[in-house]
């Protein structure tokens, strides 16, 4: 389990996360959801202890090191591949760094994407790039797998028969953070669903329960984030010539 | 140690297509300029044959370039550095690694211009203005010109020690920059640290420079490069949370 306790970060004058507290699960497929700005990428960051923070990570109850960080991987919409190298060696790296990297997940991934092997990560599109980038995630053979915004400029086609490969690929064990906006098209994927903004959780709840309770997970965000149904209405209302 | 050579690897495969690029082009040139006006014009010592071809010139502008090629990749569509930051091996470890890498790149760089500087003696030696005699070609080297005398690196202890000396600091000045670059930085220390490599080749430490210079000569360049590589393991490690541990 990973636990997150008060943590907060700071840029200069700016919270970006305000003594948050959360804990992750095994076998949990959480949606992180919030607007720009939410602080949603700096929570990953800090879990991967790429920004200094105050406040406590742990994973198993143990501070991440370089003993155990192995354990998580990270996809990001702003890459962290090699762009000057192909995708075998890619591999390659990956095999010598990661002891459980899943070749077999890797090789079915990159046919599925249809991705060249041998062609330099810079040499593709940005779609191939982002799918190039998830593989990569999710081959490493971590428990806890963070993806931040992966499916930018990816095609629905390409989303939506991915999210299907995705709930069949992932063990029981394995956990996905996946922070996105395209809230609608990953409801069916997540289990749970983390609502940040200004630095803070302002919801956190299971799928199950909204079931339950009959209620939808876009309707729970709207509420959540006091969204005001009538904005757009008041806006044309005051652009149109009776409103001057 | 599978996991030093697999960083290896990575940088290797970053820069390597580049750097023989720059070896080729610098060979490629050399060779065209020495035939042209070293060659086929009336000049009788290799010495001259070689300034006038524009040799040095062309070693400065491809080391230069060299200094470029390995270390100017940012990661265009890409933060690297998350990989690297995540691995078993510390940011550190592997900016060690990359700086060995480079060490090894400029010591090729180096050969590469010795056996072009032997391959240019001996076409110099069958050209119909050749007259000096091998012995004249050898004096050349050894006594008239620094730009031959610094490539002949076997000739004393001091001047040994004095190449060493510039390829580790363009080693440093290339890891510097490299690691700048992927931390957002500007590596205006880099660029300072690749002149004074650059400066310190040229300079004539032996014979002929004064012996009261040559202590300070050597601190200020162990100084400066050892501030630089202080900066650059800093920065490596900037922004991480993560403990270091050592390499398995």
């Amino acid at each position: 389990m990973i636990q997150i306790k008060n943590l907060t970060k700071k840029y200069g004058s700016t919270v970006a996360l305000d003594r948050l507290d959360l804990e992750i699960h095994p076998g949990e497929i959480i949606g992180l959801f919030g607007p720009n700005g939410a602080g949603k990428t700096t929570l990953i960051k800090s879990i991967f202890g790429f920004v200094n923070y105050q406040g406590s990570i742990t994973l198993d109850g143990e501070p991440i090191t370089r003993k155990n960080i192995a354990r998580m991987s990270f996809g990001t919409c702003e890459h962290s591949f090699f762009p000057g190298i192909n995708a075998n060696d890619h591999a390659e790296f990956y095999r010598d760094h990661f002891q459980s990297f899943d070749e077999r997940r890797f090789a079915v991934l990159m046919d599925f994407f249809d991705l060249p092997r041998n062609k330099k990560i810079k040499h593709m599109s940005t779609g191939q790039q982002n799918q190039f980038e998830v593989i990569m995630a999710l081959s490493q053979g971590s428990d806890y797998i963070f993806l931040d915004e992966p499916f930018a400029g990816n095609d629905i086609f390409n989303r939506e028969d991915f999210y299907k490969v995705l709930l069949g690929m992932l063990g029981p064990d394995e956990t996905l953070l996946l922070s996105t906006h395209l809230i609608e098209e990953v409801s069916g994927l997540v289990s749970r669903a983390v609502l940040l903004d200004k630095g803070k959780i302002i919801g956190d709840k299971q799928i199950a329960e909204l079931d339950s309770e009959n209620a939808g997970l876009i309707d729970y965000i709207k509420d959540a984030y006091s969204y005001k149904a009538d904005r757009v209405f008041q806006a044309l209302e005051q652009l149109s010539p009776e409103g001057e | 140690m599978k996991k030093i050579i697999s960083t290896i690897e990575v940088f290797a495969g970053l820069t390597i297509k580049r750097m023989f690029v720059v070896l080729g082009s610098m060979a490629a040139l050399e060779l065209i300029l020495f035939w042209i006006f070293g060659l086929s014009r009336q000049v009788y010592t290799f010495e001259n044959a070689v300034i006038r071809s524009f040799i040095p010139v062309v070693f400065c502008a491809a080391y230069l370039a060299m200094y470029w090629a390995l270390a100017w990749f940012s990661g265009r569509n890409s933060t690297y550095r998350y990989t690297l930051q995540r691995l078993t091996l510390s940011e550190r470890s592997a900016t060690a690694v990359q700086t060995v890498y480079y060490a090894l790149c400029f010591l090729l760089f180096l050969l590469t211009q010795v056996v072009l500087t032997v391959l240019m003696a001996k076409l110099f030696e069958g050209g119909k203005y050749f007259s000096e005699g091998a012995q004249g070609i050898f004096i050349d080297m050894r006594y008239n010109t620094y730009f031959l005398y610094n490539l002949v690196p076997l000739w004393t202890g001091v001047q040994r020690v004095k190449s060493l000396l510039c390829i580790i600091l363009a080693a440093i000045a290339a890891a510097h920059m490299n690691v700048s670059v992927r931390r957002g930085y500007t590596p205006v220390i880099s660029f300072i640290l690749a002149a004074a490599a650059a400066m310190l080749w040229a300079m004539p430490i032996v014979p002929h420079m004064d012996p009261e210079l040559v202590i300070p000569l050597f601190i200020f360049v162990i100084l400066i490069p050892a501030g630089t590589l202080y900066m650059t393991y800093s920065r490596a490690n900037k922004g991480s949370n993560v403990e270091d541990i050592p390499w398995d």
